[in-house]
């Protein structure tokens, strides 16, 4: 009973954040300065003769005429449908254009998340696990370095290397598995470091709990130690990273497939905010906000099997 | 025609801008100044046929109907697709024969009867006949005013007589018109394209009787053409008269100034479009070299408000000749880019030379602001009754380099300009409030009624322009009977306005592009588009 309470509260608050982000998206929209109608019509290559009628004639048409609330009620209606209206700029349903968008960014994403939690798992446990001191001096702080290298800089670095003097990777395009190498690299880099941090920090702070010295009593080594019962009781806090990691890489979408010239997610994000394509930002808001939700619901529902205090009490007991 | 700010990007002011770079844009129509080649090239051998040509465009045009969409990343794609009834010279700006293999205009300058020749047939099998003609002139008039529909202004509709003569009539002279049919914009489209909705002839579906088809547009990655076999009508200043070349070529959207002559230097593709200019020098050479060619229409200048500091004559004058132009073009640009020497570059017919009245004198500057009675203070910038002489410059983000560069040239008269740098969606909203005392607006076309487009204050004035002589010379040149009238009232126009510094011209700016030496016939056209019809790959 309470597990199911604990699923349904956690789920209500994920519908919830996805309504704000809905909300508050429309909101923000329509308080910018700018005029997206006449940006729309005054964009395609001439600025000149425009009369206010065609503007108010193409706004009417758009329906950006009516009160705001009646705006906002339809939108949330058709929102719920999967129906974001039509792009400003290109005439095409948002769905469709999301649909197309959708798949590259998740060849990409998907990739770089796995990476990153392998090489983040890799760094954090071996900086644990190694005896020499300066090593694990050096593994501790390769984290903190990579986490603070811009993206935008380590792609366009790859690139230089890797694509542009060694030919072993193409620099643009979504063309096949080689094409995927070099954008997931650039993205799983400062995700690695996130996760080894993370991962790093909760167990070094694991091993030294008394648990720990029961164990180490038993005559377990490092090794059994750490793998045996350190990792378990240092997944919590690496799995809460999950999440933000989701929401960091739907952030680099926009960085990456600028760098590497590929279509998606952030391509369309980039160009709708830039013309104030107002269906298209409300569209891309809603699915990341989507996204981001569901994967902090499914890891919320993982603390439980993780650790059974939080079964008990519904909430997590701080450390 | 497509507006244009300044900068080596040429970025539109409106759409697109993409957050973190450049993107590209403007220009309508050439002639004068011919492209340049530096460097060895394969032009000079035998042209070959087969093999894909790979191009890095520097965006995505996200529409490529070329009736709705003045972009240049659109129209190099939509004039490999469509033909226009006449051609443009680019070395005289001559208009030639192409799908109308003769035309006049009336003795009143509102009719234009065009002769096709036979023959010709859309993609989708249908003739090119007059009732398509009239077809693609009806729909066109139909979208808003703006781009290519304002070729069309004063529309009063096209006759048909006969298949292949048709006469096309308007309210009133119509001097720009015949070079507007050389325009990719006014491209003869088959009418099964006016069944598809707007959106989807921005997609692609469109159907034009060029030498290659699109064969798929992928938003934000690539668009490709196809060539036609039966191809057999070319424009009458093509060397191939035949099909293509090449079977296909590719342009994928690379936003990234780097990464596009990146790709270029690695063989990832054979062509770069619009190089940065600290990238050309590495293509000059080494088995590339650098395609480019001065864009015609209105230079990009700083375009001044007429209302508040600005409105006084002398403080105008005082920035028309107290920027150095030849300094700006040589520590921002590269060599491709010139100092202007008028209103209209060099690359415009019925350009004419002003450069004297853009010669640089600061201190003949300085002494005009002292009339004006802007006072230097101990910070070297003057102010008026303890008022400073600052004046806002809106640009649309990101700013380019030459701006800032503009911006200490005139802190050096004492002038403080202040930056101003907005999303597109804030600048064009800015811009029609008349929120700036500063824009750069320049005009890409090769007919000097781009002049009318910015400078009449009928049109949509937004330098707030009082009504002057000015009116009467833009009105001349667009109705003008024949040259010599025309050249009259363009040069009249031109004096008008920098004798009163309505506007001060920059720079010349300019196409440039980096091409692979395995790329022989490769041309711009007049109106500095893409001519792939005659080009071929080693």
């Amino acid at each position: 009973m309470t597990t199911a309470l604990y699923a349904a509260t956690r789920a209500s608050r994920a519908l919830f954040v996805v309504w704000a982000a809905f909300t508050l998206t429309f909101v923000a929209l329509r308080l910018l300065p700018g005029d997206p109608v006449a940006l729309m019509l005054s964009g395609r290559g001439g600025f000149e003769e425009l009369t206010p009628q065609q503007i108010a004639e193409a706004r009417a048409e758009l329906g950006f005429d009516r009160p705001l609330l009646t705006q906002y009620g339809s939108a949330l209606v058709d929102a719920l449908h999967g129906d974001f209206g039509a792009s400003l700029q290109t005439g095409q349903p948002v769905s469709r254009m999301i649909a197309d968008a959708m798949p590259p960014t998740l060849r990409v994403g998907l990739i770089a998340l796995g990476l990153a939690l392998v090489l983040g798992t890799l760094l954090g446990v071996s900086a644990n696990l190694t005896r020499s001191s300066p090593l694990r001096q050096f593994l501790r702080s390769v984290p903190s370095l990579a986490a603070s290298l811009p993206s935008f800089w380590v792609g366009l670095l790859l690139i230089q290397l890797l694509s542009f003097q060694w030919h072993v990777f193409p620099s643009l395009g979504d063309t096949g598995a080689e094409s995927l190498v070099l954008p997931a690299c650039t993205l799983a880099i400062p995700g690695a470091a996130l996760v080894a941090q993370v991962l790093g920090k909760s167990l070094h702070t694991t091993l030294q709990e008394p648990y720990a010295d029961t164990v180490r009593s038993t005559g377990a080594g490092r090794v059994r130690l750490l793998f045996g019962h350190g990792l378990r009781n240092a997944a919590i806090p690496a799995v809460t990273v999950v999440g933000l990691l989701v929401g960091y890489l739907i952030g680099g979408a926009v960085i990456v497939e600028t760098v590497f010239s590929r279509p998606g997610m952030g391509r369309i994000t980039q160009s709708a905010v830039a013309t104030q394509d107002l269906p298209v930002v409300q569209g891309v808001v809603v699915v990341a906000a989507v996204a981001f939700a569901v994967v902090n619901l499914l890891i919320d529902l993982v603390y439980p099997v993780l650790d059974p205090r939080i079964r008990s009490t519904g909430r997590l007991v701080a450390a | 025609m497509s507006p244009r700010t300044s900068g080596p990007d040429h970025r539109p002011r409106l759409r697109l801008a993409l957050a973190l770079l450049a993107v590209a844009l403007p220009v309508a129509a050439c002639s004068g100044g011919g492209t340049e080649n530096t460097g060895a090239s394969a032009s000079g051998g035998t042209p070959r046929d087969g093999g894909t040509l790979l191009i890095g465009s520097e965006a995505d045009p996200s529409c490529l109907d070329p009736q709705q969409t003045g972009q240049i990343a659109a129209l190099d794609i939509s004039r490999s697709v469509v033909d226009t009834l006449t051609d443009q010279d680019p070395k005289t700006g001559r208009i030639v024969p192409w799908l109308a293999t003769s035309f006049e205009t009336s003795a009143d300058g509102r009719a234009f009867t065009f002769v096709l020749r036979e023959g010709a047939t859309f993609s989708d099998g249908k003739p090119v006949d007059a009732a398509a003609v009239k077809a693609t002139f009806d729909n066109l008039v139909k979208l808003p005013a703006n781009g290519a529909p304002s070729y069309l202004r004063g529309y009063e509709g096209t006759t048909v007589d006969g298949a292949q003569r048709l006469t096309v009539k308007f309210d009133a002279p119509n001097a720009q018109f015949l070079q507007a049919t050389s325009t990719t914009g006014l491209g003869i489209l088959s009418p099964a394209t006016f069944s598809a909705s707007a959106a989807e002839r921005c997609r692609g579906s469109f159907i034009g009787s060029g030498p290659y088809v699109l064969d798929h547009y992928t938003a934000n990655q690539e668009a490709v053409l196809k060539k036609r076999a039966d191809y057999a009508w070319p424009s009458s200043l093509a060397t191939t008269k035949g099909a293509a070349h090449l079977d296909s070529v590719t342009f994928s959207f690379i936003p990234e100034g780097g990464a596009r002559s990146g790709a270029l230097g690695s063989g990832q593709v054979q062509i770069a479009k619009a190089l940065q200019p600290t990238d050309e020098v590495r293509f000059k050479g080494n088995g590339f070299r650098i395609l480019s060619s001065p864009a015609p229409g209105v230079v990009p200048p700083l375009s001044l408000n007429h209302k508040g500091i600005l409105a006084d004559q002398k403080v105008r004058r005082a920035l028309l000749i107290g920027v150095d132009r030849q300094e700006l073009v040589e520590t921002v640009f590269s060599s491709a880019y010139k100092p202007a020497t008028s209103v209209l570059s060099s690359a415009t017919p019925f350009y004419k030379s002003a450069g004297d009245k853009l010669r640089y004198d600061p201190e003949g500057a300085g002494a005009l602001l002292d009339e004006a009675g802007w006072k230097k203070g101990a910070d070297g910038l003057r102010a008026k009754n303890g008022k400073p002489l600052s004046l806002t410059w809106l640009i649309p983000a990101p700013m380019p380099p030459a701006d800032e560069a503009v911006q200490a040239q005139l802190r050096k008269i004492g002038v403080d300009v202040k930056l101003k740098a907005v999303p597109p969606a804030a600048y064009v909203e800015q811009q029609g409030k008349g929120q700036f005392d500063l824009t750069a607006v320049g005009v890409s076309r090769a007919d000097p009624d781009v002049l009318r487009n910015l400078f009449y204050s009928k049109g949509s004035n937004l330098w707030h322009l009082p009504p002057s002589d000015l009116d009467g010379f833009l009105e001349k040149q667009a109705a003008a009977p024949d040259e010599k009238s025309r050249q009259e009232a363009v040069t009249s126009a031109v004096d008008w306005l920098l004798d009163h510094a309505d506007t001060v011209p920059l720079y010349e700016g300019a196409q440039v592009h980096g091409v692979s030496d395995k790329v022989g016939g490769l041309e711009l056209d007049a109106s500095n588009r893409l001519d792939l019809h005659d080009a071929w790959l080693g």
